[in-house]
């Protein structure tokens, strides 16, 4: 065969695969049904997942619009990507923290909701509802320290008031958020005099809480596996969460210490937070509208938020389980809700983060006692063998923060 | 003539296939690294970045306690793991590069190479099970007596898991310079009556340098870039870079400074990778 023939056998050889390629292209195309409408929502994954897959069963079947989820890891990570996709979102609807939709709406690449396309705004509580109608609360959580009781000794028990948390007997066995979730750092800045446009008292109260404090968490998995593994006492956390541990069988309890001074004439305020939904620019925003109407529903509240363990912003919701009550606000508490001013607080975030980092950061788990010489003695051994071969005599130089 | 120039154009359709690859990484990491670049000098006024020229990004960041003690953790850190993982990945690669037995090269390849089959996440975990105040290794501590040890949100724990995330890198990457070396003439200083140790200090060691510093430069670079290992293990006490970077890009919204601290972090890579290269090849040439 010379090489004028391979030639040619090649080049028949690619026409033919060109040609069985199109034609297997063609009849997938001819073939595979005609995909439904849908839309894509943004949502944190685990019991948020299930929340909107139960609720987007019943919303497909009456709208013939599929829903599909675009998972976060945080709300502030969907926030950075959706300003970063620019007018190519991955997400039609956003579900997130108040501060992170904030962000993607200064950005430009979200569409304001009106009762004209969202009607069940009308019916809605006034405190879901934000200036220009951005983004609405779809359901109401409480912000609140979740204890393990069955973990803290009789001695030692929860006795009502704040200043509990700073006893020295509970010295490494409670756990906070880090300063980027406003709701903590304004309880803090309330308990010693401050607001929530006045955040210096809250670093003096962590100041105090300081070597009570084991971590400091960044995410919800972080505090409650620490809380379940029995490694802290305590977390200051969403009250959802704590509804979530009690399903999994884990005892816990929700606290709202009384003794908080007034803020903003609310007497004893509980940090009161809405996550909220909007409608990001993407070319589906009817059918997103049609979405968020849907969950604002009363139908749609009792699916979507009885699953998470939250508060209706819908009062004609049907009443929550009664599995649930235990971590929602009665009618007193709900009196006492606070929302913190957020736009306020991202206004400072970045110096507050960097002030955190230097002030706090360096104090927690630094207490009166620095753990016994035993334990340091083992340390010592573990790090010197451990070290030895790599550092030689550079190791007694190294200066370690160990504990 | 006409033989070069063959030559020449033979070697350029050699490279054709190269194209797609090089286009790919120029355009892709090329811009990525340029948006960083350019987003570095750009100013922070909350929520938005203004796209106005400015030095203080790094200003700030030199000036800084916080930042540089952050740095500084983050070499300390890097470095540390990177010579345990060379300290401890040295023999077993020599082990895989000159055992004779099929089977013991078997069993400690696939110990190596099963640990890179396990996502970092689940990593991480199981060393939280293992590192917690309650954990295995302080429940059989207390059981002999000897008190918990604090083996998490510190830098010990970082150290520890980022070593063990490390060393398959270190193996694989000394494991070729020993195998590259050949044993003969480990087998003729051994004939010749030079002592194990003689043959290991004396020839071993200075033909694989190249290995080492290989090594060393990988598990480091690797180690200051670290993210998710100290996230979970510094439990928001012990921060690195990449932490930082995290914390003002997506939790503050800060990219402007937050692309300054990746900056920073590149720059250090790379002076840490010709500073090394430096005294490694200093060295070699020296040997």
């Amino acid at each position: 065969m010379n090489s004028r023939a391979i030639t040619k056998l090649q080049a028949s050889i690619v026409i033919v695969i060109v040609v069985v390629a199109a034609a297997a292209g063609a009849g997938y195309y001819l073939l595979t049904p005609k995909e439904k409408p849908y839309i894509t929502v943004a949502t944190w994954g685990s019991t948020y997942l299930d929340a909107l897959n139960n609720a987007s069963v019943p919303f497909t079947q009456q709208y013939g619009i599929e829903v599909r989820a675009e998972l976060q890891g945080s709300s502030n990570e969907m926030a950075t990507k959706l300003i970063a996709e620019k007018g190519q979102p991955s997400a039609d609807v956003f579900l997130g923290g108040e501060g992170a939709l904030l962000r993607v709406y200064q950005a430009g690449e979200m569409a304001n909701l009106s009762e004209n396309v969202v009607p069940n705004l009308a019916n809605i509580v006034p405190a879901a509802r934000f200036p220009g109608d951005v983004y609405v609360g779809v359901y109401g959580g409480v912000a609140a320290w979740i204890l393990r009781p069955d973990l803290i000794p009789p001695n030692l028990a929860y006795n009502g008031s704040w200043r509990w948390f700073l006893d020295p007997r509970l010295a490494g066995k409670l756990a906070v958020h880090d300063p980027t979730w406003n709701d903590q750092m304004s309880w803090a800045a309330a308990l010693y005099g401050g607001d929530d446009h006045h955040y210096d008292p809250a670093f003096r109260f962590f100041k105090d809480l300081a070597p009570n404090l084991k971590f400091i968490f960044s995410s919800d998995d972080q505090a409650t596996s620490a809380l379940s593994s029995g490694e802290v006492w305590g977390v200051y956390e969403y009250g959802s969460i704590a509804y979530g541990m009690a399903q999994q069988g884990i005892k816990v309890q929700l606290v709202y210490p009384e003794d908080v001074p007034t803020v903003n004439g609310i007497k004893s305020p509980i940090t009161f937070d809405v996550d909220v939904m909007g409608v990001v620019k993407s070319g589906k925003e009817d059918m997103a509208y049609k979405f968020i109407n849907y969950i604002l529903s009363p139908e749609g509240q009792y699916i979507y938020d009885s699953m998470l363990g939250n508060s209706p912003v819908n009062p004609a919701t049907k009443a929550m389980p009664s599995g649930i009550a235990p971590y929602l606000l009665t009618g007193d508490q709900l009196k006492r809700a606070w929302v913190a001013d957020l736009v306020y607080y991202q206004s400072i975030e970045d110096r507050l983060v960097e002030r955190w980092q230097t002030e706090i950061v360096p104090l927690v788990g630094k207490p009166a006692s620095t753990g016994t010489s035993s334990s340091s003695l083992v340390s010592s051994i573990l790090l010197v063998s451990a070290l030895a071969p790599a550092h030689g005599s550079a190791l007694a130089r190294l200066r370690w923060k160990l504990f | 003539m006409e033989t070069i120039l063959n030559d020449k154009r033979a070697g350029t359709r050699q490279l054709l296939p190269l194209f797609p690859s090089v286009l790919l990484i120029v355009f892709v990491f090329g811009s990525a690294l340029a948006y960083m670049l350019s987003t570095a000098f750009f100013e922070y006024r909350p929520p938005y970045v203004v796209a106005e020229f400015t030095l203080e990004n790094f200003q700030h960041f030199f000036s800084t306690s916080l930042y540089l003690g952050t740095l500084y953790v983050t070499l300390r850190v890097a470095a540390v793991s990177s010579l345990l993982c060379l300290v401890m990945g040295y023999p077993i690669a020599y082990g895989l590069a000159r055992s004779k037995s099929r089977f013991e090269r078997s069993v400690l390849f696939t110990g190596v190479l099963i640990t890179l089959f396990v996502g970092i996440i689940e990593r991480i975990y199981a060393w939280i099970l293992l590192l917690d105040d309650n954990g295995i290794i302080n429940g059989f501590l207390t059981y002999l007596g000897l008190g918990r040890v604090h083996l998490m949100y510190n830098e010990l724990g970082i150290v520890i898991v980022s070593t063990h995330y490390l060393l398959p890198f270190a193996v694989f990457t000394l494991m070729g310079s020993i195998g590259s070396v050949g044993s003969s003439l480990e087998e003729m200083a051994l004939g010749l009556g030079a002592s194990r140790i003689r043959v290991f200090v004396d020839i071993t060691l200075p033909l694989t340098l190249p290995g080492i510093m290989s090594s060393v430069l990988l598990t480091f670079s690797l180690g200051v870039s670290a993210w998710a290992i100290p996230m979970m293990m510094g439990g928001g006490l012990v921060w690195m870079l990449s932490n930082m970077v995290y914390d003002r890009v997506v939790s503050t919204g800060n990219m402007p400074f937050g692309s300054a601290i990746a900056l920073v972090i590149m720059l250090v890579s790379i002076s840490s990778t010709l500073l090394l290269t430096a005294l490694f090849s200093r060295k070699i040439k020296v040997e």
